[in-house]
């Protein structure tokens, strides 16, 4: 396989990231148009959290901060120029303060780092350091999302006992599809699965090795593509393929340089 | 770039994710905190809590949210499993402010932003309601009455 340029690389991260953020766009006028969304969480809550005098109580201005993010990500899809990914993180910043935090937790993170770096790199020059670096550093964050979450497990007795499935279940926090709530009624199903998710998350950084790499890549993209299945995490599964073609960027760049 | 500059960038962004967690509970440095993610997904597998109303003194108790369950067609479409989740982080959040609220003076949880959030989420969703709960499995957290404020 060819290596991947820098350029390659951040500009199909961009169009698989445009689409993340057209898919965020269509929930969030759904949920504004729905109304009880909005008055559920309201800013004149919320805003004693922090920039309390920002104006983003009103109607209006959330439509409008959605209708921007929706043109902005379809812009990026085939343009990656620093003004789009500079307004589109300056969105997506507007709504982690509008809703007091992250609206879905890990995936809205992991795309305001990615918009973040992708704005660095493409404000300087290709091969200059801050460009390589801010594309290394969140290279080296997704990495550590397999790693470190598979390190907190480890440090669970659920997930080391083979509960932790069960009680996910089980503890009507969410709604998994009937026959995958079945599947972990066994004891056994669950403690090899629950194992399985383990050993995936901390062997992940094998992805350096150049025979695992492609082994990894579709692993890791069926880990995805489950969890969207099994818990609806859909915004999830965009972002983190969204990093992928950065991923394969630095692991190429590794096994140039070590292997 | 030489392995010199990425170390030293390295401890300086690793000096900079310890010092913020110092300040953590600045809202201002959790809104930057997305350069430092924690990663935690499913390493906490006890149950969440949950909030009920109920429509006069004697009625059963009622959950207000449910989880919806998501199909292969929801991929690029789920809004209201997303709405859940941000409804889930917000019950984690509150329920971290009661048992950090244990360990104060004068903790008054109705006094907090997430109490004012729970019951605006019950007023808005059931304007009727005549009061809520939030209820950790079968351990009922707190009990409000909302009679004469709906």
């Amino acid at each position: 396989m060819a290596p991947l340029t820098i350029f390659e690389a951040t500009r199909l991260s961009s169009k698989i990231l445009s689409i993340g953020l057209i898919v965020n766009s269509l929930e969030y006028f759904f949920l504004i148009f729905k109304k009880q969304t909005l008055e559920s969480f309201p800013w004149r809550i919320l805003k004693r959290k922090s920039f309390s005098y920002l104006p983003l109580g009103s109607d209006t201005t959330l439509k409008a901060l959605v209708a921007f993010n929706f043109m902005f990500a379809i812009l990026l899809f085939n343009i990656s120029s620093p003004i789009i990914l500079g307004f589109l993180f300056l969105i997506q910043w507007l709504f982690v303060v509008r809703f007091g935090g992250t609206f879905n937790g890990g995936s809205d993170s992991l795309q305001l780092l990615l918009l973040f770096c992708l704005f660095l790199h493409f404000c300087f020059d290709t091969n200059s350091f801050i460009s390589i670096a801010s594309i290394l550093y969140l290279a080296v964050q997704v990495l550590l999302s397999y790693l470190i979450a598979g390190l907190k497990k480890f440090k669970s007795k659920d997930w080391l006992t083979g509960k932790a499935l069960q009680k996910l279940a089980f503890n009507r926090s969410f709604s998994l599809p009937s026959f995958i709530t079945n599947l972990f009624q066994n004891r056994l199903i669950s403690t090899i699965t629950g194992y399985l998710v383990l050993v995936f998350e901390l062997s992940f950084v094998a992805i350096l090795i150049p025979k695992l790499t492609g082994i990894y890549f579709l692993l890791g993209f069926l880990f995805h593509l489950i969890n969207f299945f099994i818990f609806g995490l859909n915004r999830f599964f965009f972002a983190w393929m969204a990093t992928y073609p950065i991923l394969l960027f630095f692991v190429q760049f590794m096994q140039a340089k070590y292997f | 770039m030489n392995l010199h500059s990425l170390t030293i960038i390295s401890l300086g962004l690793l000096a900079l994710a310890i010092s913020f967690g110092h300040f953590k509970n600045s809202f201002i440095i959790k809104s930057i905190s997305f350069l430092f993610p924690a990663w935690n997904f499913f390493d906490q597998t006890t149950a969440s809590p949950h909030l009920y109303y109920r429509e006069n003194e004697k009625s059963e108790w009622l959950t207000l949210f449910a989880p919806k369950k998501s199909g292969l067609r929801h991929l690029f479409f789920n809004p209201d499993t997303n709405l859940y989740l941000f409804y889930h982080s917000l019950m984690q959040e509150t329920l971290t402010t009661i048992f950090d609220g244990q360990n104060l003076k004068n903790f008054q949880f109705e006094e907090t932003i997430q109490f004012d959030l729970l019951k605006n989420l019950v007023l808005t969703k059931k304007p009727n309601a005549h009061s809520f709960k939030l209820a950790l499995q079968d351990a009922d957290l707190f009990i409000h009455s909302l009679k004469g404020q709906a």
